[in-house]
């Protein structure tokens, strides 16, 4: 990629300014410290088998292994792909889909924004309880069944393994369409409007206008909204824990629950430990096949 | 409400204000306005019905709560809640301590990653996509794996248990989302406006201060606003780093509130209601900001 | 193209490379017994407290008696309960570790001592705490029989109603698991749940049935060496106990996997449901006009030849063996087991606790005079599932009893697989 031919314009022949470099330096620097630097202690205690307080034994790759055999596992590696389809597809379509509507400034649209906005701010050590209360037996959920004549849908949605993990992505829902709402209104602010004016003076349809000169344009934010839903989605735990702590039986366990019990209840520090390399390879594959197709794409166009 | 969106609509259809084709379409779009908002209304109600279970919640007493469950409909109102969250949960103390971490942390993560994604975006350094994509891949890292390496590393420096240990972490694992987001937006700036600053006789750190810093600050803005929500919520870094109570964030004095066997949840929901104040005040305010994507719109 | 993936493949290489180097220096040794030196170093000693409610566990007042004893001061320091659990390795491991800290009995404070974490307190018991009955003795000892804990409480547990609503029902308490299970029918068959439980945020809640039908039907000592590791879970003598339990699982709420523990609380105030098996802690959890209405009956005895065991938690303190102020801190253990302390800290559990020191003499109210006579008169006493078998063993018993709420009858399946589970979770910690 150092290698692309130098288009016309471009003066920038010469190497940059060395305070440039500097610019680039210092934050890489410090995250190489406070992120990279503990990583790979991280990833050096997965092939340990340690309580966190007693000696730890090397044991090579035994976590690794180990892990093709558990069940619960497997499980959570399922329970975590539904995860990234459901939670992160929903709240990219969803947070589209609002952010148009919002985009605009009208009258009214700021409150709505941030009616939208406002689970993120909220602590989940409630929001947890909140949702709990929605979705337990003649709770809300069941009371609005009865309401609208579906008594006989009304069910124990956190308590029966089929529907425990549904009912999480709905509350994990609530909290990411706004967030993802407000970054496609950034990247939307950022669109030139004259270009969307003309092709409506050329009699666009809003649909057409929509799909042929919006979203286009939404590529660079695609691409950070993509990657922020993928993090999100292998990241998501607290509210997992806090609703069904990955119950009942690890009917919702998620790769990131399911280290974490592994690493604060069991204490198996380093089979905890070899779970979150497995956690970070899947986010690296996705994200980096999913870039490096982007970046393709636009070195073609 | 409608009838000043008809007077706008009005004012700049002046011209052909008679024409009947023009009525219609003028019709239609208040029409179109009633179905907006009664859309909107709709879908911020459905958001909001959860938000006012809490608030609900936290005028109710733990008696009436403990006897009829959360999702009664309440049959008592009391204050009382929110002073004993505020003062037994010392929030106040709490919320300087949220403080403390939250404003240099905002801060220095935005300016510190603005300046890289500002090298990585305008200037053609060798490896730039590769140390980008390095540095995104610092924030795919599940966190949890990290927590046991950095509270040895704290302790080793002797930074464990103080909130510059919080700043520090907190700056660190944020920078690769910023720059990746900011490079996005940094490059969609033309290349023109830069040249011209060069023209006139500005370094790279002039130009990046003077000309391309403003040109951000829709992205700055939308990041300044979820990067204060996030760290203001964190408690994983804050519980991790912090084992002395007079330094616990708001995140974690609300935790402490909730008992080993038995809680309050209706201090619990006042204590959260205190607790989501300033990270609705900043939304707010920076919500305004947004508009200010309309100036990047100007440029092109 | 080729080129570049070369150089991934380099770059991958190197850090594999150093990984493995650095796997040899991260710090993850046990700090070894360090001998706690013979003066103090000045300043106060730091007490280190889970109890973060609104009374804080009586704490403060325990501290402010201490010190106004002018024998030396100590400041509280309150962690949220969740992180304390999830923290305390690393407070004892740190480098400056705060001197002492509340915690229970049992193998979660064995655990530490084995690995010389905790201070050795033996001369506290010797001079101070001779009155102490052997059975709490017996339980503060690491496996070199030194004593590592000071008891201050331990409560009960028990099968909760409301009696009013008992009353109401016209039925009375039952003492054998056939009159129980007469008992829930009867309930039932008059629109009440018979049995509430929150599984839902709580799982751990299904343990006690589990401790309490397997003392009830295997004794004591089986119990206590099944969570020691010394039987295995899928052993017959297990599935008896699952049996037992399949016998009154139509009494429980039938959506008790998904309720969670304060819905489940509301439901026995509210008369929805009659009986519950929760510790002495219950009374806080239910409003205040519904404490008075509460009683409990001891957990229905199944087979009369077996010697009653009771669950009898102990909560205390233990101190850190890497304080740099070992005298004060045994000073203030000291003062925490002695009648005065003790009498500071039942003042603030209300009715829900009883005084570890013997000589502890303040008015019981009635459900705690029933406890105390109820523990009594059992002839062995046990903590509770994770207390007994380590915090590491608790999310397999979870996922085991909730799945045998749902799936009865996959008893063997459930079994074998919680077998595996346990093993693994010794075997990696």
């Amino acid at each position: 990629m150092t290698s692309v031919p130098l288009t016309t314009r471009r003066r920038r022949v010469t190497f940059p300014p060395p305070v440039v470099f500097a610019l680039v330096l210092v934050p890489f620097l410090i995250e190489a410290i406070g992120v990279f630097w503990p990583a790979v202690q991280g990833i050096s205690l997965s092939f340990l088998h340690w309580n966190g307080f007693g000696p730890a034994t090397t044991v090579g790759f035994d976590n690794y292994t180990s892990l093709a055999t558990d069940d619960v596992f497997i499980g959570a590696l399922k329970n975590t792909a539904i995860w990234i389809v459901l939670f992160g597809g929903i709240s990219f379509i969803a947070g589209l889909g609002v952010a148009v509507l919002f985009q605009a400034e009208r009258r009214g649209v700021g409150i709505y924004r941030t009616a939208l906005f406002l689970p993120i701010v909220f602590s989940l050590v409630v929001t947890s309880l909140i949702w709990s209360a929605f979705f337990q037996p003649n709770g809300v959920l069941d009371a609005i069944l009865d309401g609208v004549g579906l008594s006989s849908w009304k069910h124990v949605w956190l308590g029966d393994p089929s529907t425990a993990l549904y009912a999480v992505i709905v509350a994990a829902l609530w909290r990411e369409i706004g967030y993802v709402m407000v970054l496609f209104i950034a990247g939307l602010k950022a669109i030139d409007p004259s270009v969307t004016e003309a092709a409506k003076m050329d009699g666009a349809s809003a649909w057409q206008r929509f799909w042929l000169v919006t979203f286009p344009q939404l590529r660079n934010v695609n691409l950070v909204i993509v990657s922020v839903l993928v993090i999100d989605s292998l990241r998501s735990f607290d509210i997992v824990y806090a609703m069904t702590a990955g119950g009942p039986f690890h009917s919702t366990e998620l790769l990131s629950t399911y280290m974490f019990s592994e690493a604060f209840q069991t204490r198996a520090l380093g089979y905890a430990s070899a779970i979150a390399v497995v956690i970070f390879v899947l986010a690296i594959a996705v994200i980096i096949s999913y870039l490096v197709r982007a970046i393709s794409d636009e070195k073609e166009s | 409400m409608t009838a000043t969106t008809q007077t706008r609509i009005g004012a700049t259809a002046r011209p052909e204000r008679l024409s009947p084709p023009r009525r219609r379409k003028s019709r239609r779009r208040s029409f179109a306005t009633v179905a907006f908002h009664t859309s909107s209304s709709l879908i911020s109600l459905v958001w909001f019905a959860p938000i006012l279970l809490v608030l609900v919640t936290s005028f109710r007493t733990f008696d009436d709560v403990s006897r009829n469950g959360i999702a009664s409909a309440p049959s008592t109102f009391t204050l009382q809640t929110y002073f004993d969250a505020w003062v037994h949960g010392e929030l106040f103390r709490a919320l300087v301590n949220s403080m403390i971490v939250t404003v240099p942390t905002v801060v220095l993560t935005l300016l510190l990653s603005a300046a890289a994604a500002f090298g990585l975006s305008r200037y053609r350094i060798p490896f730039r996509r590769t140390i980008l994509l390095v540095m995104l891949a610092g924030n795919l890292l599940p966190v949890q794996m990290i927590l046991i390496p950095i509270t040895r590393i704290a302790q080793q420096l002797n930074i464990f248990d103080t909130l510059g240990a919080v700043i520090a972490v907190q700056t660190a694992f944020g920078l690769g989302f910023y720059t990746f987001v900011l490079y996005g937006f940094m490059r969609t700036i033309p290349v023109e406006l830069q040249d011209a600053a060069s023209l006139d006789g500005a370094g790279p750190v002039r130009t990046f201060l003077q000309v391309i810093l403003p040109l951000t600050r829709p992205a700055l803005a939308a990041l300044g606003a979820l990067s204060f929500t996030w760290i203001f919520n964190d408690l994983l870094w804050s519980i991790t780093l912090i084992n002395t109570d007079s330094r616990l964030p708001m995140t974690a004095a609300v935790l402490s509130l909730k008992g080993q066997y038995v809680s309050s949840w209706s201090v619990i929901a006042a204590a959260t209601v205190i607790a989501a104040i300033p990270s609705v005040i900043v939304f707010l305010f920076f919500q305004k900001s947004f508009i200010g994507g309309l100036a990047l719109g100007s440029v092109k | 193209m080729t080129h570049r993936s070369h150089r991934g493949l380099t770059a991958l290489a190197i850090a594999a490379a150093l990984t493995t180097i650095l796997a040899g220096c991260v710090a993850t040794g046990g700090s070894g017994a360090v001998a706690p030196p013979k003066k103090d170093a000045p300043g106060a000693a730091i007490l280190q407290s889970r109890f973060s409610d609104e009374l804080k566990g009586g704490m403060p007042e325990l501290i402010a008696a201490f010190n106004a004893k002018g024998k030396g001061k100590v400041t509280l320091n309150t962690i949220p309960t969740e992180t304390y659990r999830q923290q305390l390795p690393t407070f004892l491991t740190a480098k400056n570790p705060p001197d002492t800290y509340t915690w229970f009995a049992g193998e979660a404070t064995r655990a530490f001592a084995n690995q010389n974490l905790l201070l050795n307190i033996s001369d506290v018991w010797d001079k101070n705490m001779t009155k102490f009955p052997s059975a709490l003795k017996a339980l503060s000892k690491n496996d070199k029989g030194q004593e590592v804990f000071v008891p201050t409480n331990y409560y009960w547990w028990g099968m909760y109603y409301r009696k009013s609503e008992f009353a109401k029902l016209g039925v009375t308490p039952p003492k054998t698991w056939d009159e129980f299970i007469t008992l829930s029918k009867t309930i039932k068959s008059k629109g009440v749940t018979p049995i509430s439980i929150g599984l839902s945020d709580n799982p751990w809640l299904a343990s006690a049935w589990f401790d309490y039908l397997d003392v009830r039907i295997n004794g004591g000592k089986f119990h206590l060496d099944l969570l020691a590791g010394k039987h295995q879970f899928d052993d017959p003598k297990v599935k008896l106990v699952f049996e037992k339990l399949k016998e009154v699982l139509p009494y429980f709420s039938k959506s008790a996997l998904g309720v969670s523990y304060n819905q489940s609380m509301s439901d026995l105030a509210q008369g929805k449901a009659a009986m519950y098996l929760c510790g002495a802690f219950i009374s806080g959890a239910v409003p205040k006009d519904v404490k008075g209405d509460l009683g409990f009956f001891q957990f229905p005895i199944i087979d009369p030849s077996v010697p009653v065991v009771e669950e009898a938690p102990a909560d205390g303190f233990i101190a850190s063996a890497g304080t740099t102020r070992p005298n004060l801190t045994k000073r203030f253990l000291a003062f925490a087991a002695s009648t005065e302390g003790q009498e500071i800290l039942m003042k603030a559990q209300g009715d829900a606790a009883l005084a570890a020191n013997p000589d502890v003499h303040i008015t019981l109210g009635p459900l705690a005079q029933q406890g105390k006579e109820m523990l009594e008169s059992a002839a062995q006493v046990t903590q509770f599932f994770n207390r007994d078998a380590g915090d590491a063993l608790q999310p397999t018993a979870d996922a085991a009893l909730t799945q045998f709420f749902s799936q009865p009858q996959n008893v063997d399946a459930i079994l074998a697989t919680w077998q595996k589970a346990a093993a693994k979770a010794r075997a990696g910690s």
